[in-house]
């Protein structure tokens, strides 16, 4: 087991991504502590307007980098960790090793989970950062509501993996991009009617201040969704895990 | 086993904790640094950020003991970084009582000092926090998942006291004395912290050598259970959880306090923190005199 995740630590090219993860750090650190001390001294009653300006921008940073992380991991982490062993037929390798297909499809939904615990940690500590020395109150609140969403977020990014990965055990590499496919195209139709047919006045009422505001006044929403998306989405990745392996077995060597 | 190069591996290891966090710690509460409610929102939350870096610092300092003295990094297995997670032989109930169990004697050590003052208990400041008081199981639930989720901090100190130094200190004195020694270190690490506020806040009685004695009993017995839930375990996890949870979980009794409702010795921290501890405490005990009969069955 060990030995296999290490392996899609290093086809993942694990190294550069945790580089990347220090590297957005390193920009939020920066523009922290010393580009909002040096245009927006806080102790300045003078410049409030600067330091609200500027802690939205670090705010906005935070969530975009927020934001695009989950993404990339939800849109990329799944089908490169089937691509990579697929496309060099490694898998038939190991499957020739004292490896059974569970323990192959373990190592893939045990290497997800850590990807997933690694961003969740990564946000969580980064957030306690951009909250450090923040003044003004709408920055403030946007951090924290924001903040308070991210474990719906992960929790999100698990149950979407939970439905595309037995896609990929069951079709291969090549094929089990359908789901994610599907996926895609079915939100793109849905804005385009939405564009054509629907209200496009709300796009003007929301916004991300506003989005916040309404979780900072309705806590007992945001509690059931932190309580909700953990129990939707663990024992969905569950599931899907037992899914896999059966259809792992059953596809057996046939490789495209 | 050479204790020669445990105590040597001991030493360095506390020398990068201490000098990590202490260094850190001091000069920012020198610089005006403080948890005190007078504080603008700007310090606290950089007290905030502060203590999450701190809580980084024992696995960073693990990290950097093992490369200078060349232990190796397994993630599994003796000596390890105990990072593994195994639920067969009922260990998963050690990550139900690392979740739960803390919560529950914090709630027990609540209504125990409800007993002393009844009229603090004002279920109507649930109210502030937008909450009834039927629906807050589900909010200390919430509050008890995102700690689980968001147990990195926890797991940095837990890497470097429950996996590093209590074993290491078990191999030179015993699974007892290391329980008691390694509370009183990590007691110790805290005290920058506790002089400024951390815990018990400020204006208390004996403050703040009270504040360090309390305190360091506290992670004596805190201390046992982790450690207890690590060795049973056989990984650090449930120890991270539980940390977390103990650190972070919403709970009835303290979210009901109203704090100028008790006069006397009970508005001082310390004792409203001697009292509530108490259910932990007694586990702990129990523990520490029944910890050699679970040598054997410990998975570790």
């Amino acid at each position: 087991m060990a030995g296999l995740l290490i392996k899609d630590y290093y086809t993942m090219r694990g190294k550069q991504k945790l580089a990347a993860l220090g590297g957005f750090w390193l920009l939020l650190f920066v523009v922290r502590f010393v580009l909002i001390p040096t245009f927006a001294p806080p102790d300045a009653s003078d410049r409030q307007v600067d330091r609200l300006a500027v802690e939205t921008i670090l705010v906005t940073l935070y969530i975009t980098i927020d934001v695009f992380l989950y993404l990339y991991v939800i849109w990329t982490v799944v089908v490169n960790l089937m691509k990579a062993d697929d496309g060099r037929k490694t898998k038939q390798y190991y499957l020739s090793l004292p490896v059974s297909h569970r323990q192959y499809v373990q190592s893939k939904y045990i290497f997800f989970l850590i990807v997933c615990f690694v961003l969740h940690s990564f946000t969580t500590l980064a957030s306690y950062m951009v909250m450090s020395n923040m003044v003004t109150e709408q920055a403030l609140t946007l951090i924290v509501q924001f903040s308070n969403m991210q474990i719906s977020l992960t929790c999100l990014t698990i149950f979407l993996a939970a439905l595309e990965l037995p896609f990929y055990f069951a079709l291969g590499a090549k094929k089990g991009k359908v789901f994610k496919e599907g996926l895609a195209i079915g939100l793109f139709f849905i804005v385009v009617i939405y564009m054509m047919f629907g209200d496009l006045e709300l796009f003007e009422k929301i916004g991300l201040l506003e989005f916040c505001m309404y979780l900072g006044d309705h806590p007992m929403a945001v509690t059931g969704v932190i309580l909700i998306s953990p129990i939707l989405s663990l024992p969905s990745f569950y599931v899907s895990y037992r899914l896999s392996v059966g259809l792992s077995e059953k596809r057996g060597d046939n490789h495209e | 086993m050479n204790k020669q190069m445990t105590k040597k591996r001991i030493r360095i290891y506390l020398l990068c904790a201490f000098g990590l966090v202490w260094g850190m710690m001091i000069p920012y509460f020198a610089l005006g640094g403080s948890y005190s409610a007078q504080d603008t929102p700007y310090r606290q939350n950089a007290t905030g950020f502060i203590l999450s870096c701190s809580m980084l610092c024992p696995a960073l300092s693990v990290l950097l003991t093992r490369k200078v003295t060349k232990e190796g990094f397994p993630f599994t297995g003796t000596n390890s970084l105990l990072l593994g997670i195994s639920l067969k032989d009922r260990k998963w109930i050690a990550y139900l009582l690392a979740m739960f169990l803390i919560p529950v004697c914090m709630e027990l050590g609540g209504w125990i000092f409800y007993l002393f003052a009844p009229g603090a208990c004002d279920p109507s400041l649930l109210a502030d926090y937008g909450v009834t008081a039927n629906l807050f199981p589900l909010v200390s639930l919430a509050s008890i998942f995102g700690a689980t989720t968001g147990c990195i901090g926890a797991l940095g100190e837990e890497i470097g006291w429950r996996t590093y130094l209590y074993p290491k200190l078990e191999e030179l004195y015993g699974r007892t004395k290391a329980c008691i020694f390694g509370g009183v270190i990590w007691g110790v690490w805290h005290f920058p912290a506790i002089a400024n506020g951390h815990s018990f806040g400020t204006g208390y009685w004996g403050e703040p050598f009270s504040g360090f004695v309390l305190f360091t009993l506290n992670c004596i017995f805190t201390g046992t259970l982790l450690y207890v839930l690590t060795m049973a375990a056989g990984s650090v996890w449930p120890a991270a959880i539980m940390h977390a949870v103990n650190n972070s979980a919403y709970t009835y009794t303290a979210l009901c306090f109203r704090e100028d409702a008790v006069q006397g010795l009970l508005s001082n921290s310390v004792f409203r923190l001697a009292i509530t501890d108490i259910p932990v405490a007694l586990i702990a005990v129990i523990l520490l005199v029944r910890i050699k009969r679970f040598g054997k069955n410990f998975y570790y």
